[in-house]
């Protein structure tokens, strides 16, 4: 890993406080033993006390003067590098990285959005065109002789044919409202991750629920047969077969 | 009466039915379907998609069946799903047919006159 100038500051800067704060500590010493307790190993055990509240400052330091995420990948320009820190400093890059993600997540989601009302709006009016060309050719073939009855007819037939086919929108619809869906679940869940990763002292952001419990909710939300065997398919498993029967009295 | 969110499904869907002669009542959700319901619209066949924001198509017939007038009324679902489990749900909630998305009109029209005979 290489070290920018910046981050190095930041070493020496943070060591200097650390070097202070166990400079006052030993100083205290003799202070302590004279005015808090006669007591040696109370006052030893203040000092040493003392001296690890230096360290933890050293990091703080380090943390306040590196600013963010300044580590690149690459060899160890040096062996005087803290790795701990340089982990402690990467965090609000990887916080950045996961928003960024979440960011992501949220614009996917939106053009498909867009992408469905566009494809809805594309569908009405190319129904109402096809009702308006249905009655216009009604009319027609009712009050004048221009075209001949099966030949009206059969254009009739043929816009009955492509208004059913205009059903096939709602399905393309349903199917995006369901990646978006699967999206936001995806987003929460980077979400999670993110906070695992910057608290791991918090309970909840350990209790990340598997992947496959994501892939089994987003199996749940399937609402055709097409979209469980593209899912089967795509995790190489065999899908339970189902009667095709598209119409089904009781 | 038909029963979709899709504006898509009811135009189309509503085209194929007034040509055949039928008259037709739409709501865009099962929320407004059960308003008209409540409000004495006089309905003989129920068609609704199953899949709906806010009460889905299995939640409405459920309402429908609690109605004195609507108890034997034919009810088809209109849906792309064609999950054997669901369509048993919905046989058990007091549906009469299934016809899956896209239909054809060949389809749907005598899919009707089954149930309404």
């Amino acid at each position: 890993m290489n070290i920018t100038p910046s981050l190095r500051q930041a070493q020496v800067i943070s060591i200097f406080v650390a070097v202070l704060l166990a400079g006052s500590a030993y100083v205290m010493h003799p202070m302590l033993n004279y005015a808090v307790t006669p007591d040696r190993e109370i006052t030893a055990g203040v000092t040493l006390t003392l001296i690890l509240l230096a360290f933890a400052f050293r990091h703080a330091a380090f943390r306040i003067f590196s600013g963010q995420f300044l580590i690149s990948q690459g060899q160890p320009e040096n062996g005087d590098v803290d790795q701990a820190a340089m982990r402690l400093d990467a965090l609000p890059g990887i916080e950045r990285e996961f928003h960024q993600l979440r960011q992501f997540l949220e614009i996917l989601c939106r053009q498909l959005q867009n992408s469905a009302e566009t494809g809805d709006k594309a569908a009405i009016h190319l129904a109402t065109d096809l009702l308006e060309i249905d009655k216009a050719l009604f009319r027609s073939a009712r009050d004048t002789s221009a075209l001949p009855a099966d030949t009206s007819g059969r254009i009739s037939e043929q816009l009955a044919d492509a208004l059913t086919r205009i059903q096939y929108q709602d399905t393309v619809n349903q199917q995006i409202t369901n990646v978006i869906q699967a999206l936001e679940r995806l987003d929460a869940y980077t979400g999670q991750i993110a906070a695992g990763i910057m608290h791991p002292e918090i309970e909840t952001s350990r209790s990340l629920k598997p992947v496959s419990a994501l892939l089994d909710e987003l199996y749940d939300s399937y609402i055709s047969e097409q979209q469980r065997s593209i899912h089967d398919a795509s995790l190489k498993r065999t899908a339970p077969s189902f009667a095709d029967s598209r119409t089904e009295l009781y | 009466m038909l029963v979709d969110d899709s504006a898509t499904i009811l135009l189309s869907i509503s085209s194929i039915l007034s040509k055949a002669g039928y008259t037709v009542e739409k709501a865009p959700n099962a929320e407004e379907a059960l308003k008209k319901f409540n409000n004495g619209t006089r309905v003989d066949l129920l068609i609704t998609d199953l899949n709906m924001p806010g009460m889905n198509g299995i939640e409405l017939i459920r309402e429908v069946r609690t109605l004195p007038s609507y108890k034997f009324m034919p009810i088809l679902f209109l849906t792309t799903e064609s999950q054997q489990a669901r369509k048993m749900e919905a046989k058990a909630a007091g549906a009469s047919g299934w016809i899956v998305k896209p239909a054809t009109a060949d389809e749907l029209l005598n899919t009707i006159k089954l149930v309404l005979r």
